[in-house]
């Protein structure tokens, strides 16, 4: 980041933005509804503590990390204190009262359940207690009751947990706080204790391992299929081998709706020139697609103004054309398709370059940027809706030419 | 409910509580008006909620709060059908930017043309990195440089202008 870049970070740091009474409002109020679903749910199985499931799977292990680094901007000094004060004899007692060996083998259950619901009171008061407990140190005077296992006929009077069924039995009357503070304590203590064990280390470990290195589902492509794939991208495409050329394959997470991780495969023929593509992981479809030739990224557009010619435009439509029907072979056709631009009143686009859309008959759609400067597409990648306005029009400001799919 | 989904409601909830200004800054960048600025970030939270589960790595959290912002922001556009989506205007102000007395950063970038404004709404105040803001927007990383590029030189001479 250069020093401009800096000076504008401090800058909008020191920004105000305030916000209105009605906003203050609204947002308090989505926060409140939100905290009091989360709450309702969490009340049916209260505690921040589950047992993952077995193995390494990713899903699985994130449950234990969560228990063992709890949000940990929420962790003070209070609590953390509190858990290191524990002996490891009642370590030892909680982990066995949770049934820890459970923990890596083929077992999905819920570490806390509650004889019945807690009533809206009750649930408001837990929130408002378990924030004060993270936050100002207010812990319980006494512990909650354990025991092995119940009598069939015995009479609730107190909260009382039950190691057998891992269930905590409640008085059909109004918790009192203190109580309320105890459930909160033997949650937090128990996950401590949990996270505490060496197979929840391990867990741990390779929870830390996966988010340094993540690695795609097994039901995904794998890795050699991807590269394999982008061999043939850069081949049927560009006509390029990259079979011999030195070859470097990540695999990064996504984010949005579904989730989805990319394999990024970069294949490097010398310091000038290399070929990089996206593949998603889950989908095997082409994310993005880009090339360094002659030392020039072809990402970024080149910033030399260039003047697009209409009839050239649409000319040079069938090269892009081929480009994505050699990506696609014959499992898609083009659905619409466009080239577009913005020109400024000399009828050149500053940015040197512009862009065929081409929607895809799987719905996939593609910009493709064309270099005019060096008359090279250099760079794919996928788009949602860009290119097109909802009702099928061209988007104002640009020039727009539609082309025949 | 399971601890897990328990530990990933309550970083929900810290998140937002965290970005409350942040989110409301983004939404009000797109769609330029106070109220519906103010629905889009509560629409935003409540169906980002729902969706929770869906949420593959947690440490994006705040990239896909803000994705899911950014898209219930042009929505309510669409829905208005007052201002059009744009790939790539120019970068300069719809209205021209005339400085105060001092420069106000906040007031310049909203006066930037759409698609810009976001970004640099992204980059400088929230400190997103280039290819999370194209996630995030939707775009390719080469229009999130070329746009970052071009507001970067109107910012510029904004700031000798008000000096």
């Amino acid at each position: 980041m250069n020093h401009f870049d800096k000076k504008i970070r401090q800058m909008a740091k020191n920004t105000p933005c305030p916000t209105s009474k009605e906003y203050d409002e609204k947002f308090n109020h989505t926060l409140e509804k939100i905290k009091k679903q989360s709450l309702s749910a969490s009340s049916r199985k209260t505690s921040s503590f589950s047992f993952p499931k077995a193995g390494i799977a990713a899903c699985g292990v994130a449950a234990f990390v969560l228990i063992a680094l709890p949000v940990s901007a929420k962790i003070s000094d209070y609590v953390k204190e509190r858990m290191e004060q524990m002996s490891d004899e009642e370590q030892a007692q909680y982990t066995a009262a949770n049934d820890t060996s459970n923990m890596t083998k083929e077992h999905d259950t819920e570490a806390l359940q509650y004889s019945r619901d807690l009533t809206d009171d009750e649930n408001s008061r837990y929130f408002a207690l378990r924030d004060k407990y993270w936050n100002e140190g207010l812990f319980p005077e006494g512990e909650l009751t354990l025991t092995d296992r119940l009598e069939a006929d015995a009479a609730i009077t107190a909260p009382v947990y039950e190691t057998y069924n891992r269930e905590i039995y409640l008085p059909d009357r109004t918790l009192t706080d203190e109580e309320l503070l105890q459930m909160i304590d033997f949650s937090e203590k128990s996950a401590y204790a949990v996270s505490q064990t060496a197979e929840a280390q391990e867990i741990i470990q390779a929870q830390q391992e996966f988010n340094r290195n993540p690695y795609p589902d097994e039901s995904d492509l794998s890795e050699d299929e991807a590269i394999s794939r982008s061999i043939t991208y850069f081949r049927e495409m560009y006509g390029v081998d990259c079979s011999e050329m030195e070859v470097l394959c990540e695999y990064w997470l996504g984010f949005g709706f579904g989730g989805y991780g990319d394999y990024q495969i970069t294949f490097k023929e010398d310091d000038a020139h290399s070929y990089c593509v996206n593949i998603n992981s889950a989908t095997g479809i082409l994310s993005n697609l880009f090339i360094v030739k002659d030392g020039i990224d072809y990402s970024n557009p080149p910033s030399v103004p260039g003047k697009p010619d209409e009839a050239f435009l649409r000319s040079n439509y069938e090269n892009a054309k081929k480009l994505m029907t050699s990506a696609f072979n014959s499992d898609v056709t083009i659905t619409k398709a466009a080239c577009s631009y913005v020109a400024n009143e000399n009828g050149e686009t500053e940015t040197g370059c512009v862009y065929y859309f081409i929607g895809l008959s799987n719905n996939a759609m593609y910009g493709i940027q064309y270099h005019i400067d060096s008359d090279y597409f250099g760079y794919i990648y996928q788009l949602s809706d860009q290119g097109w306005q909802q009702d099928g029009t061209p988007v104002p400001g640009w020039q727009m030419l539609e082309l025949e799919p | 409910m399971n601890g897990k989904r328990q530990k990933l409601d309550d970083l929900f909830i810290e998140t937002i509580e965290q970005n409350k200004t942040a989110m409301f800054r983004l939404a009000y960048s797109i769609v330029l008006n106070r109220e519906d600025a103010e629905d889009v970030v509560s629409e935003s939270i409540l169906k980002a909620y729902r969706h929770l589960s869906e949420l593959k790595n947690s440490r994006k959290m705040k990239a896909w709060l803000f994705q899911i912002i950014a898209n219930e922001s042009k929505t309510c556009l669409r829905k208005r059908k007052r201002v059009e989506l744009t790939e790539d205007f120019s970068a300069f102000p719809t209205e021209e930017y005339v400085p105060e007395s001092s420069f106000d950063l906040l007031e310049f970038v909203y006066h930037l043309n759409d698609g810009f404004k976001e970004v640099i709404l992204l980059y400088y105040f929230e400190s997103f990195r280039v290819k999370e803001i194209a996630q995030i927007l939707a775009v390719s990383e080469g229009t999130v440089k070329s746009r970052l590029s071009r507001a970067r030189q109107e910012l510029k001479k904004a700031l000798e202008d008000a000096q």
